[in-house]
């Protein structure tokens, strides 16, 4: 019996297609049914219709698209633009491009330093920069709103009981609030790709800039940031993908006023009941993470025949 | 050689400068937090006083212990099967040339990249579609369903330092493929299995959003619990739980890479850096 | 294996214990201790929740239900008879309550709406009951089980104060005001009404106002504007709009369920809030105050209802016919200090939450408040546009 099960797997293992199949199909089956179904479904919901009390109708129709760019005026009646969907899609992506851009300014000195001069401690370094990131995200989150709060949060108290100011500054609920939480949960997310493509980079290049004559910053300029292409952009996409489908964030630090594409499609379904609009919503979201994505595969081409070069 | 790169200038002198405040960013709000969850003030961020109440209050609190044990039961389960389909895929992916093995990968990997709010969303309606009731069920087959990703990239970083020519050799000795699989290959994959299943732990144990969307209340697991403390919080003195709460948990993931890195030999364990994904 | 044996063998075993406590009651004759007997549960009652499982899952709004014993040094009534009120209940039917909680009808709604929530009984606020009818998402009550709904007060009874008497049981009931800081408001002329928050410069950053806002602020609106909470005119509605609009600068946040610590922290100075929450910010602070704001607002009754998807009906009807008993509706009641619609109930109340005008505010103080009815169609979706374009615009 026994003998008979191992030769049976041997014959099996020996066999491409068949060893391929019977070690992928559990993965398969699992990313089928709980990821491709699921927005499946989703997509297939976008294209019905919405009834009262949040019934789904199923007359297939593209309106829940059209009203994510189009709408009636309440006003006047006038079809116009949605300035309202645009806006919040024109602020996740610009906020996310802040929360990009600073990760990336914070970071690549970080990483840079780490990488350059960690010396033997490159590994405990890295180590502890990514330490906190391994606890929960909500406690992160609820240690920065305890840090903001005014007047009873920790800055706001410093300051005012230094006599550093006479009122207290709000810096919670508002645009900054989401700011900061995002630069603090998706900066590790910059600097290991950083860290990592610093790391590998050839350091007698930089000492023949030295050589050369080269001054620091020309060497950064010249040298160490083009070689380090690769790496800025992984960075950019790790903090940036994120970013712009954010939705705890502006949920816990925003106090509702800073929106998120993230925060709309929930809203859609939890609050609205509106399963066909919020499915169209959910879809555009996806349609624009699947655009960077592809944005990003090109360009990482691009970035590798750039380092095959040199 | 190095006095090129480490020669002085005032770049290399403001930089040491710079990192301390970035680390002094990241550390910060958590040692604060630390130190608030003792005083005796709840909502107040200033000194009032030593005071324990809140640690009482928290581990008085029945939900909190319910919590832990979904939390658990749920991170547990999801780790063993992730780990286990995450190194097949992973050993498939870097062995074998298959039909449609582009395809695989970039749906391998979506879990990563979709936002979390709209995986989330289509896993509950997906859910409700099917008439499953949402507990503890659902959210292991979510979290397997984005944990296993994660599974597979720490394997193949692992598998892409392996010594490959130990197989050969194995194989070259008269040891069939199984034989090898078994007498070689894991052993070697084994530390990265190991780190693989360490990442998968806080990764499922954290999550918030799509657990969120894909529990029953009734079955709240620990970031649900928080969640509700925080944003609910009309239980009065929530704060200082919280913060008694957070200080557990920092603690407790503090701990765990250290006691993981005494576990496993210090020089064969190494975070699996680059090409960290995307999820907290 | 042997379903039917279990279930006798459960039902004498359950039928026996109620029959036992009665027996004590009786011959203790304490009227207390009368009070907890089973005799106010009817025999057929009782026999259908032998039937069941000997599990209840409860659904209802956070901090909503007597957590703690009351106490007479605390409350100034001894209810530790009734009070915690799940641990009685478990103590006395050998039932064990799942209870979960929501911060918002609409969290609510989202959980149960898909069915196969599990849930049992869920509390409704009056506005979503037709909704949840309209959606058979509610089983129809069996009245002659419900031997306790004589002690709700008449207008309780029937519409509009009971939303629907076929479905619905009233819980707790209260109004929509706002809570200020005395010591910042001290003196404004414009307290005592809603102007203060929409028009409230002085206090900019330092308003919030409830997250549901295409119900409660579009409501506030409203009524400062001199209309009905019910007006469905699109004109009115987008009148409503834009006083929330200008308001938006001076606004915090938009937030329910933190806003109880930001008000004890004096962190927020202004709140448009419940009455209750009020009440439970005001121990920790004095000076936190309530305000029924003279242009009116809305009167809500939050009410036990069955969903249609419980596989537990009887010992669903077990447990309102429980929480109407006279001293467990006042044990909830003084708990989280808000109104009980049980008649019976009111003379077990402490006197200052009976005579307090935020808890139980008279008819005169009622003059301009209504009941809200949740629009359908074009009037919701203006509504839901307004919020839309307030919170992400």
């Amino acid at each position: 019996m026994s003998a008979f099960r191992r030769s049976l797997l041997r014959s099996l293992w020996r066999h491409p297609n068949a060893r391929t199949v019977v070690t992928l199909s559990p993965v398969v089956f699992w990313l089928a049914l709980f990821v491709v179904a699921p927005m499946l479904i989703v997509l297939y919901y976008s294209l019905l219709t919405g009834g009262p009390y949040g019934a789904l109708l199923p007359h297939l129709t593209l309106e829940n698209y059209q009203k994510l760019f189009v709408t009636e005026n309440l006003r006047t009646g006038e079809l116009e633009p949605n300035w309202l969907y645009l806006t919040v899609f024109a602020r996740s992506l610009g906020l996310a491009l802040l929360t990009t851009a600073i990760c990336l300014l914070v970071g690549y000195p970080v990483a840079y330093w780490i990488a350059l001069y960690g010396g033997r401690f490159k590994g405990l370094w890295i180590g502890l920069f990514v330490l906190p990131f391994w606890t929960s995200y909500l406690v992160r989150i609820f240690a920065w709103m305890f840090l903001l709060r005014d007047p009873s949060g920790f800055i706001n108290q410093l300051l005012l009981r230094t006599g550093l100011i006479q009122e207290p500054i709000q810096l919670l609920y508002n645009p900054t609030g989401v700011l900061i939480g995002m630069v603090y949960t998706y900066l590790p997310f910059a600097v290991i790709p950083l860290y990592a493509s610093l790391e590998r980079l050839d350091r007698s290049v930089l000492e023949v800039a030295f050589d050369l004559g080269a001054r620091p910053w020309q060497r950064l300029w010249r040298v160490t940031l083009p070689l380090s292409r690769g790496g800025i952009l992984s960075a950019s996409v790790l903090v940036f993908v994120p970013s712009v489908g954010e939705y705890l964030i502006p949920d816990l630090m925003g106090g509702a006023k800073v929106n998120l594409i993230g925060n709309v499609v929930a809203d859609k379904f939890l609050r609205d009941q509106n399963w066909a609009f919020g499915s169209a919503m959910a879809m555009g979201l996806m349609g624009i993470v699947m655009a960077l994505l592809l944005l990003y595969f090109k360009l990482s081409r691009s970035a590798q025949v750039f380092e095959r070069q040199r | 050689m190095s006095r090129g790169v480490s020669g002085r200038s005032l770049f290399a002198m403001a930089l040491p400068l710079l990192i301390l405040l970035v680390y002094l960013f990241i550390y910060a709000p958590l040692f604060i937090l630390m130190l608030f969850s003792f005083n005796s003030a709840g909502n107040l961020a200033w000194w009032q006083g030593f005071s324990l109440q809140w640690y009482e209050q928290l581990l008085g609190y029945d939900q909190l212990w319910k919590a832990l044990k979904i939390s658990l039961m749920v991170t547990g389960t999801t780790v063993l099967i992730s780990t286990a389909l995450g190194t097949l895929t992973a050993y498939a992916l870097y062995r074998w040339r298959f039909w449609g093995k582009r395809l695989f990968e970039s749906v391998l990997y979506l879990p990563l990249y979709i936002p979390e709010v709209v995986l989330g969303i289509s896993l509950l309606v997906f859910f409700i579609f099917l008439r499953i009731p949402r507990g503890l069920l659902t959210m292991i087959l979510a979290h397997v369903a984005f944990t296993t990703p994660l599974v597979v990239l720490v394997v193949l970083a692992r598998m892409q330092r392996i010594d490959w020519a130990l197989e050969e050799a194995a194989m070259d000795l008269g040891a069939d493929e199984l034989v090898t699989l078994s007498k070689v290959t894991l052993p070697l994959l084994w530390p990265g299995i190991l780190a693989a299943a360490l990442l998968a732990f806080p990764w499922s144990f954290n999550d918030f959003v799509i657990t969120y969307f894909v529990t029953s209340p009734g079955n709240a697991p620990l970031p649900v619990l928080t969640y509700n403390l925080i944003l609910g919080a009309r239980r009065s003195g929530a704060m200082g739980m919280i913060n008694a709460l957070g200080t557990l948990m920092t603690v407790v993931t503090l701990l765990l890479p250290l006691l993981a890195l005494l576990l496993v030999r210090l020089r064969r364990f190494s975070l699996p850096g680059f090409r960290f994904p995307r999820r907290r | 294996m042997n379903r039917a044996q279990f279930s006798r063998r459960e039902f004498l075993k359950r039928t026996g214990a109620m029959m036992f406590s009665l027996y004590l009651a009786r011959s203790l004759g304490s009227s207390r201790a009368l009070a907890r007997t089973a005799e106010d549960m009817p025999i057929d009652l009782v026999e259908a929740v032998t039937q069941e499982d000997g599990k209840l899952n409860v659904f209802n709004w956070s901090l909503y239900i007597a957590e703690d014993p009351v106490t007479e040094e605390e409350f100034g009534v001894d209810l530790r008879d009734a009070t915690p009120t799940i641990a009685r209940f478990e103590e006395e039917f050998g039932i064990r309550v799942t209870y979960d909680t929501f911060e918002s009808q609409e969290e609510m709604l989202a959980k149960v709406r898909p069915g196969a929530s599990g849930y049992d009984v869920v509390v409704v606020t009056n506005y979503y009951v037709p909704q949840m009818v309209g959606l058979k998402l509610l089983r129809p009550l069996k009245r002659e089980w419900l031997t306790n709904w004589q002690n709700l007060a008449a207008r309780f009874q029937g519409p509009p104060f009971g939303p629907n008497p076929d479905y619905a049981v009233p819980y707790l009931w209260g109004v929509t005001g706002y809570a200020y800081n005395e010591k910042r408001v001290r003196g404004n002329p414009r307290l005592g009404s809603w102007e203060l928050l929409f028009k409230g410069r002085e206090y900019r950053g330092r308003i919030t106002m409830l997250d549901s806002l295409f119900i409660d602020g579009i409501n506030a609106a409203l009524k400062l504007l001199g209309y009905s909470l019910n007006e469905t005119s699109r004109e009115a509605l987008l009148a409503a709009g834009d006083l929330l609009f200008a308001q938006k600068p001076l606004i915090r946040a938009y937030l329910a369920g933190p806003v109880r610590d930001l008000l004890a922290a004096e962190e927020v100075w202004l709140a448009q809030l419940w009455s209750g929450d009020t009440l439970a910010a005001q121990q920790q602070n004095p000076a936190v105050q309530f305000q029924l704001p003279k242009e009116g607002s809305d009167v809500w009754v939050d009410s036990m209802t069955i969903l249609a998807e419980s596989r537990r009906p009887a010992t669903a009807h077990l447990w309102m016919n429980y929480i109407l008993r006279a001293h467990v509706h006042a044990g909830i009641a003084t708990w989280v200090a808000f109104a009980t619609p049980n008649e019976a109930a009111l003379r077990f109340i402490p006197e200052q939450q009976r005579t307090s005008s935020i808890i139980y505010p008279t008819e005169a103080e009622l003059k301009n408040f209504e009941l809200f009815v949740l629009p359908q169609g074009e009037a919701l979706e203006i509504r839901q546009r307004i919020a839309d374009e307030l919170l992400s615009g």
